[in-house]
């Protein structure tokens, strides 16, 4: 019985961290308009827009090309509306389940340690070129996943790596110039590179952000936050 | 002249691992390939209805065109392939073993949400089924080879030791 009970918690552990790519939203207020340059091997993506981040962890999007699009993103659900067809999709999460994210955005905004599982190990922390350079232990349900790699500056992150245990990177994000919007600092620009198993290069995210501001809390601007009407055509998505 | 029970016994139970190693890699070996392509195994033999051309008198005009339906698979099946966290599973297979595979059979893999970005409602609904399915059948994958994996190791050192024992008992020989 005893086994068993372990057996489940660990389990549940698997569950929790087999999910990638899942820092927790920053709890942060931001408007920004935005360029999303997508390059894999089926050529370049762009997708422009706005979004903002409102405090309690919700990211609305709209994108102006090249397709109209609402994406509101929230700790229970995940809704992408189309204006112009009148139509939506709306995934519903359970609360075990992290929500999804924007990662690349995340990244550059809340603290790199605060988003490992709690069971990862601090291994170095030395200064180079007067920057701090972090180096963790990436542990999941008791198992060593690979290591995470942080470079930073005084304004904030520079860049963030993640690798296997075999040191093959799997994601990294490099980050721009940054601006500070109330205790938050912002990079302008985040380059995300993710690779496959064997540290193969698939995608690059590059993302430009502008007109980024703090907006005015008694006014908050519900940037793409896909307000649906009654006669909206919703369907469920599985998520 | 006959063979004590106790050798009799051994040579059971030797021939049982043996048999049951053999069973296990046969079996992830044939279930391995059903497993890598799950979206195409649910396709027919059949011959496909042409989907691409005007549409049908009566039809509504917003088929989804063929070229985004097919690089909708093909980017979910390799976004699902290379999110997959095969170390995590394969010690979920191998530490749990059934409970681990269990768990990599229900737990639903998400697909992130910037891929979603600027697409068409055609390629988000296919997108987002693809990587769910092809996730699903990765991490299965992974923690079976796991389980696999844990069963050869745990059935090698129990011939070890059968070994280690016998050789270590003084012989009895019957005449």
């Amino acid at each position: 019985m005893g086994a068993w009970a372990v057996s489940v918690a660990v389990a549940s552990t698997f569950v929790s961290a087999a999910i990638p790519g899942a820092p927790v939203a920053p709890a942060i207020s931001l408007s920004a308009s935005f360029v999303l340059k997508t390059i894999d091997a089926q050529g370049t993506d762009t997708v422009s827009g706005a979004l903002s981040f409102i405090p309690g962890g919700e990211v609305c999007v709209a994108v102006k090309t090249p397709t109209v699009q609402e994406m509101h993103l929230s700790p229970r659900e995940l809704v992408i509306y189309y204006p112009e067809r009148d139509l939506a999709f709306v995934a519903h999460f359970d609360p075990s389940q992290p929500p999804p994210m924007l990662d690349a955005l995340a990244a550059g905004i809340v603290d790199p340690g605060s988003t490992l599982p709690g069971e990862s190990k601090l291994l170095e922390r030395k200064r180079e070129n007067g920057n701090l350079v972090t180096r963790w232990r990436v542990v999941a349900g008791g198992a060593e996943t690979g290591e995470m790699r942080t470079v930073e500056s005084r304004a904030g992150a520079i860049s963030l790596e993640l690798s296997e245990k075999s040191g093959k990177p799997q994601r990294r994000f490099t980050f721009g110039d940054r601006i500070r919007v109330g205790t938050h600092s912002v990079p302008r620009t985040i380059v995300a590179d993710y690779f496959a198993a064997g540290g193969v290069q698939k995608r690059e995210e590059q993302w430009s952000l502008a007109d980024v501001i703090r907006p005015d809390p008694r006014h908050p601007a519900q940037i793409g936050c896909a307000h649906l009407r009654p006669e909206t055509k919703i369907q469920t998505l599985q998520w | 002249m006959t063979r004590p029970t106790s050798v009799r016994k051994v040579g059971v139970r030797k021939w049982a691992g043996t048999f049951m190693v053999v069973a296990v890699v046969s079996g992830a070996m044939i279930v391995s390939p059903l497993l890598e392509h799950p979206v195409q195994a649910q396709q027919s033999w059949a011959p496909q209805q042409q989907t691409w051309g005007p549409p049908q008198p009566g039809a509504p005009a917003y088929a989804p065109p063929p070229v985004d339906t097919a690089r909708a698979v093909m980017e979910a099946t390799q976004d699902a392939q290379a999110d997959e966290n095969g170390v995590l599973w394969f010690f979920a297979g191998c530490l749990l073993g059934i409970i681990g595979v269990v768990i990599a059979a229900v737990a639903e893999p998400t697909p992130p949400p910037a891929r979603l970005m600027g697409k068409s409602p055609e390629y988000l609904a296919i997108y987002t089924q693809t990587y769910k399915s092809e996730g699903k059948s990765a991490q299965l994958r992974s923690s079976l080879w796991g389980v696999g994996t844990a069963v050869i190791v745990v059935v090698a050192i129990y011939v070890i030791l059968i070994v280690t024992v016998l050789k270590s008992q003084p012989t009895s020989t019957t005449y």
